[in-house]
């Protein structure tokens, strides 16, 4: 208590600058007047007793200072005064001031990006939903591939059974029609969801209220209601409180406003933004096709909230359990299986794809701010060489090492907090900037890209350590610092000492080096990315245009569909830039549809024992291989004669000619589809499906979408143009519109764009890293740069000298530029090494890129010997337009 | 002569004040000074550089009150007395110098044999 009411008072006395100087001087002068007393008791005269008194007592300036380091808080006072002290020496450099903090926020910026995503993705994906630690996500293992949607009769026994699972609900993405009453409809990207989703999440409606929790979500059309989202509504609505409660078309079906979700949620499936939800039960009446139960083989997404006090393992082993006895009882072989996962396993939609890039942009980001640190520190140890005599004169007027090297600390974090200051505000636009270099998945996209807690904690940490570490050079800089050789006045030698430039060379090299490492895996990325570019895909992506039709949205049941899509087929034959059109419902390299597998059976192949007779079946239009470039290698293409009313038929690639038909020709053989007995008539070539890195091509059966039932209401128009694909978007939107004026056309882009989707993933590391190149280099030459001109700067007199003695100006050029020489090698050095660690956690991401591939080495070398000459080139010229008369002289 | 007293030991002076306060009440900076050098029989010197800064913090503390007063000579003189707080930390700081003390005494007193 004593302390604390001790340390109040001092507290209050910094605060209020008190210096109780009169106090001090007024007991003084008391003492003083008492010791002179005493002596003249003693017998000296008054003159004689106040000097002897005085020459006792000594100064008072003494005491003042330990009398007022009880009185106040010294170690603040100092601060205080350091930091003044630090800015004015900060004002006095704005060069350097300006340099150091660009260049601190560049290194943070690009750090805290990364930060901001990560923090997005992993820890703070949903900021509205409730306590995430305690929810997981369960998908299905299919073949011993995991990653699988559920259906609800699975999810509901899990439900039943298990005890580690306080609530399950299922949620699905969906597409959805926005009508309204004389424009063409909208299309939205919702959510289907089980009554229960909101109250698992813990989401409070800002306006009406959630689906009832505990509603059967079998009670097909009993509950049409949508809720909407804070964004829809105020774009579509108008933010009108009073659309709770209204009917508005979806679908061309009335649903009910029941609420409005609160600002910011956008659902929950990995950063795809979900602008409004409508329940399971709405099925039917989404869809005029949809069977009597539509959930019985809908696939889904699961998520649940685990029971207090029940952990991720034993809830996953509960799972295991309970999955393997649902699949005894429904007799479900090949290994089915339910899978547990923490909401940080961003496996779900858009989360992927950050998921592969996170490891390397982080070691890019990482190795940056490095390069930034060695950077500053040795721009400010620079700095503390220039500041010698100003630090020898403080030394010799008795500044204790420890305030000196204080005293260098704050003036660094100054820096280091401004330049994360402006780091973090630029990362602020850069994070939002990343969404444009992001694959386009052609879905509106929500990330948690806010700063919250978590972020400024990392800021503020971050700064901390930069300050650490830049302040190292400088303070062992400025603590080195001899009074003696600093206040000598001109008795600099005539060359400067070779030996103390040695760590000043290190830190460059290890700058370059770290530069090589960057340029290194930016050369790979790049060659991998062209390679997969130039790979054969099999199919031609040139002058195609593709759109998205959804007749089933559009009310249309499939017989209806067929009949549209065939006469939207013939009108569109007639246009004369078109040269073929068709429909299907996947493109190759297209993420739509692909994948989707039916059941199958090949009279007279016996399958092995738990083999998986599915085979990826897509649905195609007439002549779908002629209009993607694909020439049939046997047989014919699909026709406008193949109809519901001609015989079945089908066609094979010829991965699955071979694996079924091995001896004999697949052509004119039978196949068992969906219970159907189908001809084929055509064999063709293996093209690229989905991955161009998929290198076994796998059997994909297709079938003539027009003969119909396929179960899809949608399907994706594919028409190859005689000029350019840009020509045929009008025809392509009167065509639709002179069938459907209220049928929305979804998706419009050519068929290299769909293509290019895919080949993003391997673009965009490359991109990213190329960017981290460039600012390194441009960190790199601006570090190397700012070195050499002050070692021109100090060689001055040795310059001068050797030209004095017959130096030519061209000798003096490279003998300033041989200097960076020994740099360079030794950024060699460390890159190669760094490298090798570089390639390791690259190897994932190379396709038919040799991990030492000599061009990216080569190219990486070349364009860091040309940095360190385009960094020394201003200083060597500077240094061979010297004048050695004036310097000489000035001396 | 003067040379040859002992300056105060650190952190005794501040013992000696409270004590020098309580036995003798208010005094001012001076006197304090005088005194605790009359009471240890010229022995101690009071470096007047160490005494005004532990009043201060003594005062801080709350173990001694200060108030101007006239002095002796009619002058205007700070005078410092101790409170009741002050009391209780000189009973304590008392109590544990005694112990401190008498621990040291019996090292100085003891004898190889007696240790067996």
């Amino acid at each position: 208590m004593r302390a604390l009411a001790r340390f109040l008072t001092r507290w209050r006395n910094f605060a209020a600058r008190r210096r109780n100087e009169a106090r001090l001087r007024e007991e003084w002068e008391q003492h003083l007047s008492g010791l002179a007393e005493e002596n003249i008791r003693s017998g000296m005269t008054s003159e004689e007793a106040l000097r002897r008194a005085r020459l006792t007592m000594g100064s008072i300036e003494a005491v003042r200072e330990q009398y007022h380091a009880e009185e106040g808080l010294p170690i603040l006072e100092h601060l205080l005064m350091d930091a003044r002290y630090a800015l004015r020496r900060l004002r006095k450099s704005p060069g350097l001031t300006a340099t150091t903090i660009l260049t601190l926020g560049l290194g943070i910026a690009a750090l805290t990006t990364v930060a901001t995503w990560t923090n997005a993705v992993v820890f703070n994906p949903w900021p509205q939903v409730q306590d995430i630690h305690s929810l997981g996500f369960i998908d299905a293992t299919v073949l011993a591939n995991e990653g699988y949607s559920v259906h609800y009769d699975q999810i509901q026994f899990v439900k039943q059974h298990a005890h580690s699972f306080r609530d399950a609900a299922l949620f699905e993405f969906i597409d959805l029609n926005l009508n309204s009453a004389n424009d063409r409809p909208e299309v939205i990207h919702g959510g289907l969801v089980s009554t229960n989703y909101f109250s698992l999440l813990g989401i409070k409606p800002q306006y009406g209220a959630f689906f009832q929790p505990n509603a059967d979500d079998r009670a097909f059309g009993a509950h049409d209601e949508v809720v909407l989202s804070d964004l829809l509504w105020r774009s579509r609505f108008a933010a009108d409180p009073n659309i709770i409660g209204r009917p508005i078309s979806i679908n061309r079906h009335p649903f009910t406003v029941i609420g409005i979700a609160p600002p910011g949620f956008l659902g929950i499936y990995g950063g795809l933004a979900e602008t409004a939800w409508v329940p399971l039960s709405s099925l039917r009446s989404l869809s005029p096709d949809a069977p009597p139960d539509p959930l019985e083989r809908y696939g889904l997404q699961a998520i649940v909230r685990l029971a207090p006090g029940v952990t991720h393992t034993i809830a996953a082993a509960e799972l295991h359990t309970i999955a393997r006895s649902f699949a005894a009882s429904q007799h479900l072989e090949n290994g089915w299986t339910l899978n547990l996962r923490d909401t940080a396993h961003f496996e779900r939609g858009f989360f992927s794809g950050i998921n592969s890039q996170l490891p390397v942009v982080t070691a890019a980001s990482v190795l940056l701010m490095v390069l930034v640190c060695l950077n500053v520190s040795s721009l400010l140890g620079q700095h503390a060489a220039r500041k010698k005599r100003e630090i020898a004169i403080r030394t010799a007027l008795g500044a204790a090492p420890a305030r000196i090297a204080f005293q260098v600390l704050i003036e660094t974090s100054f820096l280091a907090f401004a330049g994360a200051v402006a780091g973090w505000c630029a990362s602020l636009g850069l994070s939002r900037m990343l969404y444009h270099m992001l694959p386009t998945y052609s879905f509106a996209i929500s990330l948690n890209l806010r700063s919250d807690m978590r972020m400024f904690a990392f800021v503020a940490a971050v700064a901390i350590t930069v300050t650490f570490l830049c302040a190292l050079v400088p303070v062992r800089q400025s603590l080195a610092v001899s009074q003696q050789d600093a206040l000598h006045e001109g008795g600099s030698a005539v060359a400067g000492a070779p030996r103390k430039r040695m760590g000043q060379r290190i830190i460059l090299g290890a700058q370059l080096g770290i530069c090589f490492i960057v340029l290194v895996s930016c050369g790979l990325l790049t060659r991998t990315a062209f390679r997969m570019f130039r790979l054969n895909t099999g199919f031609d992506r040139r002058n195609t245009l593709t759109a998205t039709l959804d007749a089933s949205r559009a009310g249309m049941s499939e017989p209806q569909a067929i009949i549209f899509f065939a006469s939207l087929l013939d009108r569109l034959r007639q246009v004369p830039e078109v040269a073929a059109a068709t429909l299907c419902t996947h493109l190759p390299m297209g993420d739509w549809g692909s994948g989707n597998t039916r059941f199958f059976r090949v009279p007279g192949y016996i399958p092995a024992k738990g083999e998986d007779m599915e085979v990826v079946t897509d649905f195609e239009g007439p002549d779908f291989f002629h209009t993607m470039g694909i020439a049939v290698s046997q047989g014919r293409d699909f026709t406008t004669s193949d109809t519901d009313r001609s015989p079945k038929v089908a066609i094979v690639n010829e991965a699955m000619a071979r694996r079924y038909w091995p001896k004999e020709n697949a052509l004119g053989r039978s196949i068992v589809a969906d219970g159907v007995e189908r001809q084929i008539v055509g064999i063709v070539p293996n093209f690229v499906y989905h991955n161009p890195t998929d290198e076994t091509p796998r059997p994909i059966m297709f079938l003539p979408f027009l003969q119909g039932p396929s179960g899809y209401g949608a399907a994706i128009l594919a028409i190859r143009s005689r000029t350019t694909a840009a020509q045929l978007t009008e025809p392509l939107r009167r065509a639709v519109a002179s069938l459907d004026a209220s049928m929305p056309l979804e998706q419009v882009r050519t068929l290299e764009e769909v293509t290019s989707e895919n080949y993003q993933t391997f673009r965009l590391p490359a991109e990213l890293l190329a960017v981290y190149a460039i600012a390194s280099l441009c960190v790199a030459i601006m570090g190397l740069y700012s070195v050499m001109a002050y070692s021109v700067l100090e060689r001055h007199r040795e310059l001068a000298l050797r030209i004095a003695l017959g130096s030519t100006r061209k000798q003096i050029f490279r003998l300033v530029l041989r200097g960076s020489a020994g740099v360079v090698l030794l950024g060699f050095a460390i890159g190669g090494f760094g490298s090798i660690a570089a390639i390791h956690l690259l190897r994932a991401m190379l396709y038919g890129t040799a991990p030492f591939d000599p061009v990216s080495y080569c190219g990486a070398a070349i364009l860091l010997i040309s940095t360190a000459l385009a960094a020394g080139l201003l200083p060597a010229r500077r240094a061979a337009s010297l004048d050695p008369m004036q310097i000489l002289r000035s001396e | 002569l003067e040379r040859q007293k002992k300056d105060v030991q650190q952190g005794t002076l501040a013992l000696m004040v409270l004590k020098t306060l309580e036995i003798l009440g208010p005094l001012h900076g001076y006197g304090i000074a005088r005194r605790i050098e009359q009471i240890s029989g010229q022995q101690l010197f009071v470096n007047q550089g160490t005494l005004y800064p532990v009043l201060l913090r003594l005062e801080q503390e709350g173990a001694v009150s200060s108030d101007w007063g006239p002095s002796e000579n009619n002058r205007r003189a700070r005078f410092y007395r101790i409170t009741r707080a002050g009391h209780k930390a000189l009973e304590v700081e008392k109590r544990s110098w005694e112990q401190t003390t008498a621990i040291l005494a019996r090292f100085f007193a003891v004898k190889a044999e007696e240790l067996g």
